[in-house]
């Protein structure tokens, strides 16, 4: 069944995971074009750094967006088709999830290969100046967790009901209101930074995302 | 003020009859009553006086004071204040050794940044202020005193190490740290010949990037000639040049003629030729000569403003020039920043969040 299940997700996705495969194998490359010419020294290691930091939000981001768009693909037919297959089918609800997040885990596992394959391309290429270390397995390891927990929550919420999408969002919104009610009403608090404090500080869930994202670094 | 005269006169008296009297229990009980109630006394006048300190007579101000240290504050941050002075202390003493007494000269004032119209108060005389956000500690408070301390000792500081280093803050493992590990990335990305050296190892190179050799024409004592063409493009001015100065400005810069490029700087007020290394680097080279050198190491970096740096910065750490160099550089290259590596902590958190996230997917029973 679980072949199934994958070769589903596979058909639903395949076209966006050609273009997530892509722009991961492409992204570490363009990351480090600013390195170059082998006699790199002086102010240009710094811009160089600086440039290969500037790509290094792109990251971060490509993991959510990867995260976020096969977990749609993956419940999204289910949605549509009112559940009707899941339901007639021999087994429970979790087990038919579990299925469900690990096809989408091993398609995700595509991406990751994709963005360590690409570093590994791109950091055979240049000839560094001392000092200077490459990180292709360190990058392939931040890119592998952030995607895996971005992946699991949006998962979590497209399986769960649209009341818990609500309340995820309502108690997002409710916060925002609150922090800016505070301040109009000269109330000196911090709601919002305690909680993306909470979020991503260790141990919070997404502390993963806050690192150096950094192909080529010291 | 009267009062507090008074009651300093009574234990004073006290004191000076105490050898001339009698020795039996009661009389030594009453003895320290009643110096217990001349002590009393001066707090409270001493509470007053910093009271009238206050250049708003509705606004109270409360003082912590601990050996040297004086922090004037409002009644409500007073514990915070005192916490912040007893902390603050050691780490001044320890850095300055005997210097440090020089700080019983300042009053600091601490202002916790609350919102504008919240008072603060505000202390008659010159006062050091000692500004801290809203969510501060004792110990937020007291590493913002002792950086605020470092900057009044820096006061004292003779011509020639206030122009190496402005300002010499006092030792803090965490602060050291963080300052080394920025240090560490100085050494890699510098543009400077010197310091790339210096990374690679090479001693001598250090010394010329730290400003530690010679210094009567800095653009050749500590800098290379493929470094000049890119320093004169940074420090000479641009506009309001003639058209000599801008025609070697282009043939030192765009050609790279050393001659020209020498000229250039030679032209440049002598604080803008400044050394390789920047003054963030110059300070852990400090904090590790003072650090090695124990107590009265300050007193002996500032013993002899004659002498050459390098032999001042050696007699604060009791190690000959090169030897401080070599374990500064090996304490910058022992703390290389974390860099792009994945702790272990962040990985463990991240695939805990992913099962707790997962599981949560899994529990959901419901079929929309």
């Amino acid at each position: 069944m679980f072949r199934q299940i994958l070769y589903t997700q596979w058909k639903w996705s395949r076209l966006v995971l050609l273009l997530l495969v892509l722009a991961a194998f492409a992204t570490p490359i363009f990351s480090i074009r600013s390195l170059g010419d082998p006699g790199i020294q002086g102010w240009d290691v710094r811009t160089a750094l600086l440039d290969v930091e500037g790509w290094g939000f792109i990251y971060p981001f490509l993991a959510v967006g990867a995260a976020l768009l096969l977990s749609l693909t993956t419940w999204g037919p289910d949605h549509a088709g009112k559940h009707v297959y899941a339901l007639s089918l021999p087994v429970a609800r979790w087990h038919y999830a579990l299925l469900r997040f690990t096809a989408g885990l091993i398609l995700m596992s595509a991406v990751v290969f994709a963005i360590w394959l690409g570093a590994l391309v791109a950091t055979a290429t240049v000839a560094l100046p001392p000092g200077l270390h490459r990180y292709p397995h360190a990058l392939a390891l931040r890119f592998a967790l952030a995607a895996v927990v971005a992946y699991s929550v949006f998962f979590a919420i497209s399986a769960g009901t649209n009341r818990i999408a609500g309340y995820v969002l309502g108690a997002l919104a409710f916060l925002i209101a609150l922090q800016i009610i505070a301040g109009i009403a000269g109330v000196t608090t911090s709601i919002l930074p305690t909680v993306v404090g909470a979020l991503f500080v260790w141990p919070g869930a997404f502390e993963i995302f806050t690192g150096r994202w950094m192909l080529i670094d010291v | 003020m009267s009062e507090l005269r008074a009651a300093l006169a009574l234990g004073m008296t006290l004191l000076a009859a105490s050898a001339l009297r009698g020795q039996t229990i009661p009389e030594l009980r009453s003895r320290i009553a009643r110096l217990e109630g001349a002590q009393k006394l001066a707090i409270a006048a001493q509470h007053r006086l910093d009271s009238a300190r206050s250049s708003r007579p509705e606004v109270a101000l409360d003082t912590a004071r601990h050996a040297g240290l004086t922090l004037l504050t409002i009644p409500r941050d007073a514990a915070l204040a005192r916490e912040a002075v007893v902390e603050a202390w050691p780490a001044l003493e320890r850095t300055y050794g005997a210097y440090a007494a020089e700080l019983a000269r300042k009053d600091f004032h601490l202002i916790v940044s609350r919102s504008p119209d919240q008072t603060t108060g505000l202390p008659r005389g010159p006062v050091v202020p000692v500004i801290v956000a809203t969510d501060a500690n004792g110990h937020d408070v007291a590493r913002r005193l002792t950086l605020s301390a470092g900057q009044v000792m820096s006061n004292g500081l003779d011509p020639a190490l206030h122009g190496w280093i402005p300002t010499i803050y006092p030792l803090d493992p965490q602060f050291d740290e963080q300052r080394r590990r920025d240090v560490y990335e100085e050494l890699v990305t510098a543009p400077w010949m010197a310091v790339r050296r210096c990374y690679l190892g090479d001693v001598a190179r250090c010394r010329q990037a730290f400003g530690l050799t010679g210094g009567a024409d800095p653009a050749t004592d500590w800098y290379a000639p493929e470094d000049r063409a890119r320093l004169a493009f940074d420090r000479s001015s641009r506009g309001g040049e003639t058209t000599g100065q801008v025609a070697l400005r282009k043939s030192c810069v765009d050609e790279h003629h050393d001659a020209d490029c020498l000229v250039l700087l030679h032209g440049l007020p002598r604080d803008l030729v400044d050394p390789p290394l920047t003054t963030t680097a110059r300070a852990t080279l400090v904090s590790t000569a003072l650090e090695l050198g124990g107590p009265g190491a300050y007193d002996r970096l500032l013993a002899q403003p004659r002498a050459p740096l390098a032999d001042r910065l050696a007699a604060a750490a009791g190690l000959p020039a090169d030897s401080l160099i070599a374990v500064w550089r090996n304490r910058i290259r022992a703390l290389a920043p974390m860099s792009a590596k994945v702790p272990a902590r962040s990985a463990w958190a991240a695939f805990g969040w992913a099962l707790i996230f997962g599981i949560l997917a899994l529990r959901s029973s419901r079929w929309r």
